[in-house]
This record gives structure tokens, sequence and C-alpha cells, in this order.
């Protein structure tokens, strides 16, 4: 101020009153501008995120509902496998406030897979997380959260949970701990139970859930009294192909796989092959008749001691030295088979079995498979045994899929454990003509109304079957005591529906088959309870008043009452 | 003046006030779907929860278990093929009154109603001697009492007044002659008898009496086990009585753990 004072030609001071003052108004303005700018900008913001901010929460909500892993349901959409939300408890050993001792000891006493000096372990180690428990109830989640150390925490975890335990553990699988399937039906299904796309639906199985716990009871129970050293049974839906229920025994809990002995994971249903013995007969009897080795039912087969080169081939029970087709079923004649058979020759009854497809693996989903015993050449001794059902091993599913070819018309197709809708089944192959298919259920149900079969016969389901008693082949030859017991069967005969089989591995003689282990005594009843439980449930109303016509198979002076 | 002065005052009142008012409905719609937001993760956690329960449910109820309680309890066995009928017609109600009816479906009906309680030995009798005398067939008529009214009243009237009518034979006279004789509805119980001379009405009862009582008296005896005159049994809840029940409450105790709470 004071070096203007001193100049001469400073200008008026109203001017420059003026002229500061509207520099003053000025940038007045031009912070008000600014104010109001800053003000406008926020308020939009604000706007915007009031306008365009998501708060319904559907991204989360969708989510919860959609399963980690599909559930897994039988035909009648009752679950099998689920995926549930479980407790675990786990530690955090570096964070431990409590005496690590004192709480080892405590955890012992609650959770009794560890002891006590384990839990030390895993309390003292350098790891920042250790499990305690992976699938806990909550009765111990909360009895663990009682002893009040913050260390320990708890968490929700999908577990998977097969809540019929025990039942279809075999056909189910299990899945590791990361949730992938690594046995069964969940090793098969896999990548269709982890898709996002696909998850929230269910996969139905072909298994109906009663059926199959009304199998493996009654075969878990004939296993049992019978000392036996395992068993299978099967159900499967002849025009279809469907196996409605699989059993093995012994079985396991897919919920706790781990803990299963190695014998029990074994599937004898698709993994055991074993010679099956006389249940081929009525395969070899088909064959022939397409062939047109047998042209009648009447025409009598040489039943006399057979023997080729060293060997003989003897039957159990003395019988007339020639015998119709009717008594060889029925009476089970190995020499009248292995007649027939030879009169076939190697390449017509090879061609049969592998029709059949005796020579590769059983055709289901499952990867528990195993190949065939398939004879590397096809000697005149080979195809005479292959008559009766040796020297070709084969799993209890192949014999099970031959028979639906026997009795639905000829047509065979593969067994699938996936339900089959309604006229989507296999179009299959033409294995045997309807004719033979038509004889061979006379032959079956005759069977069981005066031959080996008797005991599986049950009022009004009309069920023809034949037996097949096989010793178990050893590293030297045949076990005399040890054999392998099948019965296979179809009911109701006259228009044939299901195919029920059951398989006994080396029964003792018990009181419970009256002290003989032939077929007849020891799998031929479990079917006969089977199809008395089951048959209802399946569909089929028991009705005495209709049948198969049999008395045609007889020869007329003999003819016993065979037709109701 | 002063109105003029305080114009823009009241401008940026109204739109203030307006603002505050959009901003209140606002603040109102964005509660309510806070709300409703709310209550979907309600109802996600109830289905889970249901699902979860489900879950529970089946694995305590498993085909396994219920055979085990059936063994245990129950003991119920599969049907055998003679308990399947077929064709069969296990109750029919006819409520057209007067209309024929013929004897089967009326036997059915009877069959699955407990049992007429009292039969009294006289009826036997008259069934041998129907014909001669009208006196007894009719005498036979309330004994049975189930096929006479059957004849011409309604299968409803008889299945619902058999078992409530426990009253002597007498008082059941009533409505069997009723019917056959529109002509004598209100006499006490001999009189029809006497009237009942006209051969067109007399054989009807005696053909009854002949015919009709013995099948109903197999079928209703296969069907209640006790069909004892004096007192009429108490009434049953069927299968799953007390006891039963209770015996299946104290098996599902017995078993270790309780549900999953949470």
């Amino acid at each position: 101020m004071a070096t203007l004072a001193a100049r001469i030609d400073r200008p008026a001071p109203e001017a420059a009153e003026e002229q500061g003052l509207a520099l003053t108004y000025h940038r007045l303005m031009l912070m008000m501008l600014l104010f109001v700018g800053v003000t406008f900008v926020i308020v939009a913001r604000l706007a915007m995120l009031q306008v365009f901010t998501d708060r319904s929460g559907a991204a989360q909500l969708a989510s919860p509902l959609l399963p980690p892993r599909g559930d897994i349901v039988d035909r009648n959409n009752v679950p099998l496998a689920q995926t549930i939300n479980a407790w675990s408890i786990a530690v955090h050993p570096q964070q431990i406030l409590g005496d690590r001792r004192e709480i080892a000891e405590r955890l012992a006493t609650l959770m009794p897979e560890h002891n006590a000096a384990e839990y030390l372990g895993m309390l003292s180690s350098r790891a920042s997380f250790v499990y305690l428990s992976r699938r806990a109830l909550p009765e111990l989640v909360a009895a663990v959260n009682a002893l009040g150390e913050p260390a320990i925490v708890f968490a929700r975890e999908p577990e998977r949970l097969y809540p019929q335990t025990q039942m279809a553990g075999h056909v189910l699988g299990w899945t590791d701990l990361e949730g992938h399937g690594v046995a069964g039906m969940e090793r098969v299904l896999d990548q269709r139970l982890l898709d996002a796309g696909q998850r929230g639906s269910a996969v139905a199985l072909a298994i109906d859930s009663r059926v199959q716990s009304i199998l493996e009871s009654e075969l878990a129970s004939a296993v049992l009294s019978m000392e036996a050293e395992g068993g299978t049974g099967i159900v499967m839906d002849v025009q279809t192909g469907e196996v409605v229920a699989m059993a093995s025994a012994p079985t396991f809990n897919p919920n706790a796989a781990g803990r299963a002995d190695s014998s029990a994971l074994y599937n004898r249903a698709t993994m055991g092959a074993y010679e099956l013995g006389s249940v081929f007969k009525p395969i070899t009897i088909a064959a022939a008749m397409d062939a047109g080795v047998i042209t009648s039912v009447h025409q009598s087969w040489d039943a006399s001691p057979l023997h080729v080169g060293r060997f003989e081939i003897h039957d159990d029970d003395p019988h007339a030295p020639m015998l119709d087709i009717p008594h060889v079923i029925t009476l089970s004649s190995n020499i009248a088979a292995a007649r027939i058979a030879d009169a076939m020759g190697a390449e017509r009854m090879s061609g049969t079995f592998r029709a059949l497809g005796f020579d590769r693996a059983p055709q289901i989903e499952l990867a528990e498979r195993t190949r065939p015993l398939w004879p590397r050449d096809w000697g005149r001794l080979t195809v005479m045994t292959s008559g009766f059902g040796h020297s070709l091993a084969i799993t209890p599913l192949h014999l099970a899929t031959a028979y639906c070819a026997l009795v639905n018309g000829g047509i065979w197709r593969p067994a699938t454990l996936l339900r089959v809708e309604p006229g989507h089944q296999d179009s299959g192959r033409r294995v045997f003509s309807a004719e033979t298919s038509y004889r061979i259920r006379q032959l079956l149900r005759l069977n069981v109304q005066q031959g080996t079969g008797r005991r599986a016969d049950v009022a009004g389901f009309r069920v023809g079957g034949k037996t097949g008693t096989a010793e178990k082949a050893t590293a030297g030859g045949y076990n005399r005591h040890s054999n392998v017991s099948t019965f296979a069967a179809a009911f109701p005969m006259d228009a044939p529906r299901y195919v029920v089989l059951v398989m006994m591995d080396a029964a003792r003689p018990t009181q419970a088959n009256s002290g003989v282990i032939t077929a007849a005594f020891t799998a031929a009843p479990v079917v006969g309870r089977v199809i008395q439980r089951s048959g209802a449930l399946l569909g089929i109303i028991p009705d005495t008043s209709r049948d198969i016509e049999t008395a045609e198979l007889m020869p007329p002076p003999a003819a016993p009452s065979a037709a109701r | 003046m002063i109105a003029r002065g305080f114009k823009p005052v009241a401008w940026v009142a109204a739109v203030g006030a307006a603002a505050l008012g959009c901003y209140m409905l606002s603040l109102r719609v964005a509660s309510e779907r806070a709300d409703l937001t709310s209550l979907q993760h309600r109802i996600v956690a109830t289905q889970q929860q249901i699902r979860s329960l489900e879950a529970e449910v089946g694995t305590r109820g498993r085909l396994a278990q219920l055979e085990q309680w059936n063994d245990e309890v129950l003991a119920l066995a599969p049907p055998a093929s003679g308990q399947y009928v077929q064709g069969a017609q296990l109750a029919r109600f006819e409520t057209r009154a007067g209309s024929p009816l013929d004897g089967d479906a009326v036997l059915q009906t009877a069959s699955a109603e407990p049992a007429p309680a009292p039969l009294p030995p006289a009826a036997a009798a008259p069934v041998a001697t129907a014909t001669p005398a009208p006196q007894h067939a009719i005498a036979a008529a309330p004994a049975i009492a189930a096929p006479a009214p059957l004849r011409q009243a309604t299968v409803q009237r008889t299945s619902l007044t058999m078992p409530a009518q426990v009253p002597p034979a007498p008082a059941r006279v009533q409505p069997a002659p009723t019917p056959a004789h529109a002509a004598a509805p209100n006499r006490p119980a001999a009189q029809p008898v006497r009237t009942a001379s006209p051969n067109i009405v007399a054989p009807a009862p005696a053909r009854i009496a002949a015919s009709a009582p013995p099948q109903v008296r197999t079928r209703t005896a296969s069907a209640a086990p006790a069909p004892h005159a004096a007192a009429p049994p108490a009434r049953r809840s069927g299968l799953l009585d007390e006891r039963t029940l209770r015996d299946i409450g104290a098996a599902a105790r017995a078993e270790r753990g309780g549900g999953t709470r949470d």
C-alpha cells in the first residue's frame, strides 16, 4: 500500500473499488458454482446408486437351492443319494487357549474314533487347521461346543448322504471327500451330477427301492442261515432290460464305505465270473430248437453215461436211458444236454453264446465289471460241457440278461440301471425265435410245477425257472463240497414281466436248506420268497385261474395233471 | 408486497416438500423391497430345512428299519394269492329307493359291515319249513333282517341301521314288513304276519330265508371275528390299536440319538 501511495498515476479510487468488487463477485460466483457442481455430482451419484443398485439378492438366492451335487432317486422318486449340509468339527491348533492334554482327553471320550494321544497330536500340530470330525451329528457338535475352547470351530459342509444306508450300496457306490464319485453310479454319473445346468434335477435309476429292500433282506437272511460265503440277486424287467433290483451279499454301507470290508465292496452280480451249471440248459435247448437240432419236445435223447476221451459225463440221479426234452429239463440231465450241444457243434454253440454277450463284460453302466472266462478253443469236450454250463464262466448279470431274452420272445437287450421311459427301450436284437421262446417258457414253468424248481412255486404268480448247481472250480479241479447254486426264474410265465435270479456262493448244509446244498434247496426258496413279497409291488396280481399251458409237453399216455 | 418477497421461499418449500414426498415414497419402496428379500431368504432357509428334515425322515424311516419294526412288532405278512379278489365291488351305496337289487351286490355290502349280531337258532328251522306257513317265514325275517329290507329298501339304510339296532326281534320286524307289504306299515309285529297270506308276498321272504341268509352268515363270520349277540364289541381302531402304537413308540425311543435340530 505504501508503494502504491507513492505513485502519481494511480487510477481513481471509485474505479478501482468497482473493479475490485467485480472481481470479488466473480470469484464468489466461481466458488458457488464449484460447490453447486460438487453437490450435483454427489447427488447424481447417490441417485444413480439408488436407482441402479440391485438389492433383490436374486443372485445369492438361486444358488442355495441348487445342490452342489445332484440327487439320485429310484424309479418311484424315492431318494437314494442326497447332498446335505453336515457339520464338521475342526481346530486351529495355534490358537488353543486351554490345556491341550485335557481337551484331548475330553475329545477322546466324545469321539472314540481316535484315542487321547492321537487327539493330543492333532492339537499340538504345527498346521493352522486340522479336521477333528467331518460328518458330525448335531448332538456331537453341541457336546464339543460345550467344551468352551474357542480354537475349535464348526462349519457346515456339503456331505453325501445315502438315506437307505446299506440298501443298493453296490449300485450307488460312494463319493470321496472332494465330492467326486469313486464307485458305482456315483462314478458313472459324476459329470452329470456335478454339471451346474443339470444337477438341479435328480437322476432316476431303474431300481425300485421296495423290491431292492426285499431282495436284500431275503438274500441276507439266506446267506446267514445257510452260512454261505456270499450271494447275489437280480430282478430285471424282461421287456426293457431295466435292473429293478440288484443285490450282492455281503453288503456295505456307502455312508461309510471306507470302513467296509474289501470283500463286501465286491459286487458279485457284475464282478463275479462263475461256471453257473445247469441254468445253461434252457439256453442250449433254445439254440438247438432254433437250429433245427431239436424238432419236437417229444424227441428222445440218449441219456446213458457218456465217455469223451478220459472224461465221463454223468448225471446226479439215475433215470431212464432215453429222455424227452421236458425230462431233460425237469431231471436236469447233463448227459442229454451234452449230446444236444455236441449235435449243435462248436460254431453254433459259441455263436449263441456270443449273441447273448457271454464273450465280453456284461453290458451295464457300472464300471465294476469283469470279463467272462471264455474258452480259448472250442474242442468237442468244451462244447459238450458248455451245454450244461461248464467250461465257460460268466457273471450272474449275463445270465439274467440271457434269461430275459429267453422268455420275452427272443429279443436280447442290454441291462440298464437307468429308468427307461415307456416306449424308449433299446430296440435290442433277436437271438431266439418267438416260438422257441414260448416253448422255453412252457419248459421252465413245467420245471417249477414238477421239476427241481418246486420250492420257488408261489401260488398265483406262475413262476418258471431252472436250477443250476456247479461245483466251485479250485486250483486243481473242482471242489465237491463247495458249490455255486443258482436259480434263474421268470414270472408270470403266461406273459413274462420280470426275471428273478438268485445265486448262493458256497452255501453249507444247514437246517435252512434241509442239509442239501443244491440250488433247489438253497436258491429256489429265496426266489420264491422274493416273488411272494415283491410280485404285487411290481404290479402282478396273483391269479390262480391263469397259467401257461404245459400239458402239451407231456406225452399223451403218461400225461400227468400238469395244467391247472 | 410481502407475499411477492416470499414467493421464492414458497417455491423452495413446495419443491422441498415434493422432493421429500418422493424420497419418502422411494424409502418406503426400498423398505418393502428389503422385507421381500428377507422373506425370500426365509423361504430359502425353510426350504433347506424341509430338505434336511425330509432327509432325516427318509433316513429314520428307511425300508430296512421299517422291515425290522415289522418283524419285531407288527408281523405283517404279504398277502397270499387267495386274498386278492378280482372284479369284486367292496361296497355299493344304492340311493334309489325301491329299485330292485340283485342279491350279490347286497351280500358284499353286508360282508363289509360288522356282523349283525343276533342270529337266533330259530332262523334255521324256518329255512327248512319256509314254504308251508308264511307265519314262520316272517318270523325268520326279523332274525335275518339284512336280506329282508334289502329286497326293497336301500343298501345304505341296511348297513347303517343294522349295527345300531340291537333291540329284540319284535322291534325289528317293523322295517322288514313295511317295505314288503305297503298295505300294513304301522301295525304290531304279529299283525302283518297274519295278513301276509297273499301268495305274491309270502314266497318272497320265504325265498330270502331259504337262499340268502346262509351266505350272509358265512361272509360275516369271516369278516367279523366276534359276532356275539349279547354285547356289541367295543369300538376298535382297526390294526393299530393303542398297545401297538405304544410298542412302536417304545422301539423308536430305544434307538440311539435324537434328531437333527438346528
